[in-house]
This record gives C-alpha cells, structure tokens and sequence, in this order.
C-alpha cells in the first residue's frame, strides 16, 4: 500500500516538474543577454528583454493594458450572456429548449478560424471589421460555452427555492435577485468570468483576421516573436504575457475566497 | 403569453451570437460550393470540393491534422486520468499540485509554442544536455524534433496543455465517485487497483469523454501551433486553409472554404461520435443502476 503511493506521489512529482521546467527554463531566458549553443547556462543577467517590452516597444505596454481591457470586457458580456442563458435553460422549460442548448456548444465545435474567415465579409459589410466591437462579439461567442456551462450547472443546483421563499414573504423578484440569488451565484459568476477572460486573452486567431491589424492584443504583439529566434526577447514578452494571466486569475480566486467568506459569515 | 416569452427574451443575445456564427458557417460552405455573386460566381457545384480532393497536398494536410489530433488525445487523456488518479490519492501537498496543474490551462498556446522551442529544438536544452554528455558533438547531430513531418512538437505541446485540462476537468466527479463507490468496493474486498479500473473510471468515462471531445475538436481545428511549430509541407488543414484564404486572387477563396467545409464536417463528425458514446455510456450507467 505504501509502496503503491509512492509510485502515485512519483508520478505527482515527475508531472509537476513537466509542468515547471519549461516556464523556469523560459524565464531564465528572458533574463539572458545571450545564450549560444551548446552553454548550460547562459552568459550573464540582462533585462534587454524587458526594456524592449517596457522602454523600447512604444506600443508594447500600452497594448498589454489595452489588451486587459477588451479581455476583461468579452469576459463581462460573456458572463452576463452565460447567466441570461442558464437562467433560461435551468428555470424555463420551452420548445426550443434542447437544439439552443446544444447551440450554445456549437463554438466548441467549429473552430474559431473557420468562424473567422466565414464572417469577415459580413463583418467587412456590416463596417465592424478592424473594429472592437467585431472583435469582441468573435470573442464573447468563443468564450460563451464556458460561461453558460458553468453558471448553468450551478444554476440548477441552486434552484429557486430560496426565492420562492422570498416571494412568499413579500419580496419583489428583483429584490431577491439581488439579494439572494446574485450573491449566491457570485463564486460561479466570477470562476465563468475568469474562464472567459483566459480564453479571450489567449485568443489569436480571431483578433488577427476580424482585428485586421487595427485592433491589437498582447496574442497578436507576441505571436510573430516566437519564431523570430530572438530568443531573450520571445522569452520576456510570453513572460510577461504569462504573469499576467496569472495574476489577474489569483484576483479572481481571492475574490471567489473573500466572497464565500462573507457569505458564509453572514449566514451563521 | 408574456411567461412563455421569457426564456426567448433571456436567451435573445445567445441566439444572436449563434445567428452569427451560423452564418460565418453557411457562407463558407456556400462559398466552398463556388457560390460568390460579388465575383459573378453563381454556380453551385461541387468542382472545388473535387479539385481540393484530388491534390495530394490537401490529403497530406487532412491526415495531417486528424494524426495531430488523435495521438495528442490519446496520450493527454491516458496521462490526465492517471495525473488525476495519482492526485486524488495522494492527499499529502495536494493543494500546490492542484495550483501547478492550473499553470497549463492558464497558458496561451502562443507560450506553449515557445516553451517546445526553447526545450526540444535543435538549439534546445536537450541538445545543450546531449552535448555536454558527448552524445553528439554537433548541432546537427541532434534530430530535428519539432520542425519534421510527424509533428510531434505540435503533439508534445497539446499534450503539455491539455493533459493537466483533462486532469483537471475530470478531478471533482472522480473524486466523487472516489471517495463513494471505489471505497465501497474496497471494504467488499476489491483491491485498489480493481476498484480502480472497474468502478472509478468506468463512473468517471462520461465526464473523460466530455474533456477528450473537446481536445479532439480543439486539436484538429486550432490554428497556433501548428503555424508555429509545423513544416512548410505538409501543413496542417486550418494552417494551409488560411494560407489560401488569404491568396491575393480572389478567385482562390473557394478552395480556402472548401477545405474548411471538409473541416466543419469532419469536426461535426467527431461531436456526432461524442453524443453517440455519451448517449450509450449514460444508458449503459443507467441500466446497471436499474438493475
């Protein structure tokens, strides 16, 4: 038995190192000024990379915020869709109900560059290529089957009694909602937030083709370095790109934590 | 009569964004057809489908990306059930694995992409390490890993992404199942590994089957990696689709949707799989519950 656990806890300690090596190695070279075959190690510190994210590329730190903000807006109509919907799909039985259901999945199915390539003509027509409301709306449908899965399976776990109970009591309906249902749905609000915003912050290909160059994410700044062979540079801009993520993502968490905290406080 | 609206009302802007897709959807497969009124394109037929069909560079690219797809969700879901497994048993340092495990999903593939370069390319660690052994003594002499027709650089970074997804997508329904009727099973006698292979994981197939679905679809349809990390020949469908979707002639964009209506019907193909595995799974746990 303990034999067979630590075999298990090998194979924990074997995939976290896959996992870690690779942004460890990554950042060591994001702080290197050169690195030449075939050297362990690099031949002295230098945040060459870092000044050209930070000093030299004019645009570079401006589009990482502005990056920030499109990410954080796709994720916000995403999530309020994804609520709408699962509110919908868990409290309302309709004709519709299973084909829009499956629908909602259909992003999942056709990848996002065929999407890309069948709407750009329309978008072009509609004069909302190169824009950010087109490049929002590609992103918020990739992002939208996350959110409506997410909040919908909570949504259906919670159900309605607690509002039936408010309305019972005298409570109008949207007082409940935000009073009851709002706060207890906040934890899966905000992971179906968090989800999106990943995925919106990591998407290339549709900010590329829909953004025509105009509109320009930290994916699309980054994408072309990666084979350029510049690799300090690569290396300090996907580290950047990286941090990032992570750090809002902790937000997020603490958030959810702080939330389910106050929550349960006020209960007991 | 106001009720019986209200679901529409809720899902009014999911059905917009559904609108459109579906739209993006019919004009590529109309366009593939050669239907293009705004090029005087008005037949509809199935010449370019044929024309795309007989060039051999077109074949090379679909079994391409559907060899892409199918080894790199073989392997992510074989290693994220077992990451899962070995995690839900050990219970010890369990929250840093559950936080190193969310590092991949957090990653761009555009970072994944950099991290197969810096690791397997020729100027790569590896190679670095095999030189220091004396196992080569040039950088030549270590084989081309990423950049070569098997793509297994684009393999081995799907697999670096999405095998801690399946790990972690499947985790709180194993663990379920886990902490219920594999314990169960072991106080009736069953050793671990039984109850393992003949109660855990067949209870947990219909969520595997749900996080390998989504990798199979994702793989064969994505973009980013196999641009960064493929050869010029053969490219990858979605890869080589672009390419000719962005031909200066316009003439060419037929062939671009063409090869993307093969890839929407060959990804409809797969989803149609999935429903039918998950309708036969849930069916099968049902009837052994009735039982």
């Amino acid at each position: 038995m303990t034999n067979k656990n630590s075999i298990l806890r090998l194979i924990m300690v074997f995939a976290a190192a896959c996992i870690l090596i690779p942004v460890a190695l990554m950042t060591v070279w994001a702080f290197t000024s050169r690195w030449q075959w075939p050297d362990l190690i690099g031949e002295s510190l230098s945040l060459r990379g870092f000044r050209e994210v930070f000093i030299n590329n004019v645009q570079g730190f401006r589009i990482l915020v502005s990056s920030i903000f499109i990410s954080m807006a796709a994720a916000f109509f995403a999530t309020v869709i994804g609520y709408m919907s699962a509110q919908a799909f868990s409290m309302y039985d309709f004709p519709l109900k299973k084909w829009l259901r499956f629908g909602s999945m259909l992003p999942i199915i056709i990848p996002s560059s065929i999407f890309a390539m069948g709407i750009h003509v329309y978008f072009i027509k509609w004069g909302i290529n190169d824009s950010i409301t087109g490049v929002l709306a590609g992103h918020v449908l990739y992002c939208m089957p996350y959110t409506v899965n997410i909040l919908g399976d909570s949504r259906e776990a919670l159900g309605n009694k607690y509002e039936q109970q408010a309305a019972m009591l005298g409570c109008s309906s949207l007082k409940a909602f935000f009073s009851i249902t709002l706060p207890l749905m906040l934890p899966s609000v905000i992971s179906a937030f968090s989800m999106a915003y990943i995925i919106s912050f990591s998407q290339y290909f549709i900010t590329m083709l829909l953004g025509g160059g105009v509109v320009k994410t930290y994916a699309v700044l980054v994408f072309p370095l990666i084979s350029a062979g510049d690799r300090t540079i690569a290396g300090a801009y996907t580290l950047v790109f990286l941090l990032s993520s992570i750090f809002i993502f902790m937000l997020f968490e603490g958030a959810i934590k702080f939330i389910v905290k106050k929550i349960v406080g006020t209960e007991t | 009569m106001i009720k019986k609206a209200v679901p529409y009302i809720l899902l009014a802007p999911l059905i917009a964004l559904l609108l459109i897709l579906l739209l993006a959807v019919a004009n590529s497969l109309l366009q593939g057809l050669g239907y293009m009124p705004a090029l005087g394109l008005n037949k509809i037929s199935l010449d370019y489908y044929r024309e795309v069909f007989s060039n051999p560079e077109f074949s090379a690219s679909l079994l391409l990306s559907l060899y892409i797809s199918l080894i790199s969700t073989i392997f992510s879901v074989a290693i994220g059930v077992l990451i899962c497994a070995s995690l839900i048993k050990t219970k010890k340092a369990e929250k840093f694995y559950r936080n190193v495990l969310r590092i991949p999903i957090l990653t761009p593939h555009i970072a994944v992409a950099l991290f197969v370069v810096i690791i397997f390319s020729q100027s790569g660690i590896l190679s670095r390490i095999c030189y220091q052994l004396n196992i080569i003594n040039e950088i030549n002499e270590f084989p081309n890993i990423i950049y070569n027709r098997k793509g297994i650089g684009i393999i081995l970074g799907y697999i670096w992404k999405e095998a801690p997804f399946v790990a972690y997508f499947v985790l709180s329904f194993m663990e379920s199942i886990s902490v219920s009727y594999e314990e169960a099973a072991i106080n009736l006698g069953a050793s671990p590994i039984r109850s393992f292979f003949s109660v855990t994981l067949p209870l947990s197939m219909p969520a595997i089957l749900n996080a390998a679905f989504i990798i199979m679809i994702f793989s064969f349809g994505a973009y980013e990696l196999p641009f960064l990390l493929g050869v010029t020949k053969p490219k990858a469908l979605p890869v080589q689709a672009y390419i000719e979707y962005s031909h200066p002639d316009l003439r060419h964009r037929p062939y671009a949707m063409a090869e993307n209506g093969v890839m929407i019907l060959v990804s409809l193909v797969m989803a149609a799989l999935y429903f039918y595995l998950w309708r036969k799974k849930s069916d099968g746990i049902r009837k052994s519950y009735d039982k």
